[in-house]
């Protein structure tokens, strides 16, 4: 085993704790013959890579099994690349400094899908083959898992195995596998592709029509399963949750304590991955919450505490553990925030208990400028309700509001684009010129608008997303229109990054070429506006002969045969569909508390709140 | 109540800079049980100031920090609590009780910085060469080094950030001592003590690259280690006593 020393090349580089390790409740084991080696490796900089609670549960799930030591890496900035390439140094892991290639497995979590490249990177700086195929026995392998990897073909030809759905429990079988297996890696293959959640994607091949679309997605065997169903844990209130979670010493994008208080939404937005994919909702008791919660806050020291989910005012019992919560953090000043609300009244009257203790900014995202477009998405939010969340926040004493829009939903015109603009302008107006003599601090309101993309598995993974010419029309036409109001700050996100997310979200194996092309031609970080190259991506594409408007500019029929049709999440098509039609007719359809849509889960007795 | 303490930064955790190093106190507060005092307002804070702050990458054996508690603890209970919690790297050497908060802040108490600095030469030199050099500088009448001022006060903005002009200042009013502790063979050790003035002072790298740009000697590059040993402050009648020491 080889340990780096790696002391000379953090003289000269930015925020050098990136690469040190050492962290409060770090992890560092003995290594004996036995144990297996994971490089847990996040694809983006320390900083937001140690923001991800599904990768600090999984960090310390798998170091608490006896024979399996997990350790992390991520992806060094560019003044680190300098100087390990100036002194010759590979890719190594923050707790005990080994080459990364040096490993069994090498995980990476795909969060979003502009990290790809970064993922080369991190091979190859690990001088890791970034084919399958041309790694040997001797190489680790390379496992993927996370959102994206819901649809993972864009990444095929890299992948030794995808993890489908969550990992907690799959992860574990897999390691178990390969400990059985571990001197023949086909093998392991072979065996591991039978446990459910698990895709093997070198076991599949797929026939193309001659307008490019998929004919068929074919098994190589008799043995290699049809369908890969994903995972879910059935009884999240039992599953695993660190207590004893590491500490970074930098402050990174998320410096806080995080408890989880239920997984799935009940929501049903259309345009929304998440909503679907995390079906159904499972909830943990409050009880087991409040217990982790303040083992966490005794074991960290936190200042803040986050109470994560797709949407917190839906947890069914908010009230009590906030109190809780709220009681016995009080004397030592831990707050609490709560991200993803809706703004209903009984969240409103949580939200200024809880901020008594510390007060931070709120977020509303109505997502669409009219009452019509956002029945089409099904967000269900009309204005009344937004007008006096905003009136109640504003006379609960805040002072700022963020406002969350979207451009180039389907079914969008110019008149849906221009009631963004209206709607802030009223919510401002409605505070402004009724505020009393009691109410006189100014309420300073950002709106930020960010580009539609479909993505798979949910009812808009049909339609076409907006060109760049759409998309740019409509951020003039906005940024024109709120250049008149200089109290709002107006921000957008930049087209070229979301057309290129949309190429990927709904892309096929194809796109592995691209891939490394465009990371030959030295596209990295693209998340990072500094970084992102759009002209090195089109000569990319260009070169690979492949169309970027074949995945984003077409409006798919209703039976295509989809690049993730052989990942099954439970939710079955014709759901998606009928919701997609349902979207078409601006007809919104009830919350899974109200009423079950038959989304496909009421039929597989997974547990969660389904009939 | 007050705590003032006395703590070491080393190993790893060099490379922390100042505001991680808030932060990593302030969770081991809450992690030791410390009771607190905190600020008003909607963003509450512990009460905690800290002796001047160490560059990154310096190493050091005596840093200091007052903290405001709102219970009474014994300097014993609060050095107990807090090593048991603290990284190996960062320990409470010494504390002590303060009934109230010091006329002058503990920023504005440090004095004098002593340091020490390790390094290896390319070559050994004759016995007598390296003390030569020392007092080639320090017989100077002034030695002008080029040295980051405070944030200039003209027009910026956030994109570009705010210029720090270069100024010229000569050091040698803020050498306190500059002698040779080790030297055998290649491997070298100087103590550095090094004056502030209102919150002012040189860095020890400065000093030590000046001494080296003027005596033209070749240095190991990577070679230079450099440890705070202790701050202090005067008392009454001048001299240099602990910060630890009441007046
Ligand atoms: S089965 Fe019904 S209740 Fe369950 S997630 Fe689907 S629509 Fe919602």
């Amino acid at each position: 085993m080889t340990r780096l020393n790696i002391k000379s090349l953090l003289a000269n580089v930015e925020k050098p704790a990136r690469y040190v390790g050492n962290e409060i409740n770090s992890v560092v084991k003995s290594i004996t013959d036995d144990t297996i080696r994971f490089a847990w490796c996040f694809p983006d900089l320390y900083e937001i890579g140690m923001s991800h609670l599904g990768s600090l549960i999984m960090y310390h799930l798998l170091n608490e099994q006896d024979n399996i030591f997990c350790e992390r890496c991520y992806t060094p900035a560019a003044d680190m690349e300098e100087a390990m390439k100036h002194e010759g140094m590979p890719l190594f892991t923050l707790e005990t400094k080994t080459p990364v290639k040096e490993f069994d497995m090498i995980g990476f979590t795909l969060q979003y899908e502009l990290s790809y490249t970064n993922i080369l990177h991190m091979l190859t700086l690990a001088n890791i083959p970034l084919l399958k195929k041309d790694r040997t026995k001797k190489d680790p392998l390379v496992i993927f898992g996370g959102p994206c990897a819901y649809n993972p073909e864009p990444l095929a030809d890299i992948a030794d195995l995808v993890i489908i759905g969550e990992a907690e429990e799959v992860m574990l079988e897999v390691l178990d596998c390969y400990k059985k297996h571990r001197s023949d890696k086909d093998i392991f293959l072979e065996k591991a592709a039978a446990i459910q959640g698990v895709y093997v994607p070198s076991f599949y091949e797929f026939d193309y029509k001659e307008d490019g679309c998929i004919e068929a997605i074919v098994p190589i065997n008799e043995k290699t399963p049809l369908i890969i169903k994903k995972r879910i844990i059935k009884n999240l209130d039992e599953s695993y949750f660190p207590e004893k979670p590491l500490i970074p010493f930098l402050n990174v994008v998320h410096d806080r304590a995080t408890i989880e208080l239920f997984r799935g939404c009940i929501r049903g937005c259309r345009f929304c991955q998440a909503g679907i994919i995390y079906r159904p909702v499972r909830e943990k008791k409050p009880e087991t919450l409040a217990k982790t919660a303040k083992n966490i806050i005794a074991n960290t020291g936190y200042e803040e505490l986050s109470l994560t989910s797709l949407s917190t005012s839906d947890y069914s019992a908010l009230k009590v553990l906030t109190e809780d919560l709220t009681n016995s953090f009080a004397q030592n000043r831990v707050g609490l925030s709560l991200p993803s609300l809706r703004l209903d009244n009984t969240t409103m009257d949580i939200l200024k208990e809880v901020q008594k203790v510390r007060k931070s900014g709120l977020t509303f995202a109505p997502e669409a400028g009219t009452q019509r477009l956002r029945d089409v998405i099904n967000k269900g939010i009309t204005e009344e309700d937004l007008l006096l969340a905003v009136k109640n926040a504003y006379e609960a004493g805040w002072n700022q509001v963020k406002l969350y829009f979207m451009i180039g939903l389907p079914t969008e015109t110019m008149v849906d684009v221009e009631g963004i603009f209206d709607l802030v302008v009223r919510l401002e107006h409605e505070v402004y010129h009724k505020r009393d003599k009691q109410h006189t601090h100014p309420l300073k309101i950002g709106v930020s608008v960010s580009n539609f993309v479909p993505k798979p598995f949910t009812p808009f993974q049909w339609v076409p997303q907006n060109s760049m010419s759409e998309f740019r029309a409509k951020h003039r036409f906005l940024k024109e229109k709120f250049r008149t109001k200089k109290s709002i700050q107006f921000n957008y996100h930049d087209a070229d990054t979301s057309i290129l997310e949309g190429v990927f979200a709904r892309g096929d194996r194809r796109l592995s070429p691209v891939l490394l092309k465009a990371y030959e031609k030295g596209c990295k970080f693209d998340g990072w506006a500094e970084h992102f190259k759009m002209d090195k991506w089109k000569e990319a594409f260009h070169e690979c002969g492949v169309d970027m408007d074949f995945y984003t500019l077409r409006e798919r029929h209703e039976n295509e045969v989809f690049p993730w049709e052989h990942i099954d999440v439970q939710v079955t098509r014709q759901f998606l569909f009928r919701e997609y039609e349902r979207a078409l007719l601006e007809k919104t359809t009830p919350h899974c508390l109200a009423q079950c849509s038959a989304c496909g889960y009421q039929q597989t007795g997974a547990g969660g709140l389904c009939p | 109540m007050m705590i003032r303490a006395k703590y070491t930064k080393k190993g790893d955790l060099v490379y922390l800079s100042h505001l991680d190093l808030v932060r990593l106190f302030e969770r081991s507060f809450r992690r030791a049980g410390v009771p607190l005092a905190f600020t008003q307002g909607f963003n509450p804070h512990p009460i905690i100031s800290f002796a001047a702050p160490l560059s990154v990458g310096i190493s050091s054996e005596a840093e200091y920090f007052d903290v405001v508690l709102s219970e009474l603890m014994t300097a014993e209970q609060f050095i107990f609590a807090m090593n048991k919690t603290l990284p190996e790297d960062i320990q409470i050497l010494q504390a002590i009780q303060l009934d109230e908060k010091p006329t002058n802040g503990l920023m504005q108490e440090a004095a004098l910085m002593v340091y020490s600095v390790a390094f290896s030469l390319e070559h050994p030199l004759q016995n007598g060469i390296l003390t030569e050099a020392i007092d080639k500088l320090t017989n100077q009448s002034e030695v002008i080094i080029q040295k980051k001022g405070k944030e200039g006060s003209g027009k910026s903005n956030k994109r570009f950030g705010k210029r720090k002009r270069m100024k010229q200042v000569d050091i040698l009013p803020y050498i306190h001592a500059f002698t040779l502790t080790k030297d055998e063979d290649i491997f070298v050790e100087l103590l550095l003590e090094i004056k502030v003035f209102d919150q002012a002072t040189i860095k020890p790298l400065l000093i030590f690259n000046k001494w080296i740009e003027m005596a033209g000697l070749s240095v190991v590059s990577d070679s230079v280690f450099i440890e705070r040993k202790e701050i202090l402050k005067v008392d009454k009648d001048q001299h240099y006593i602990s910060i630890l020491q009441s007046n």
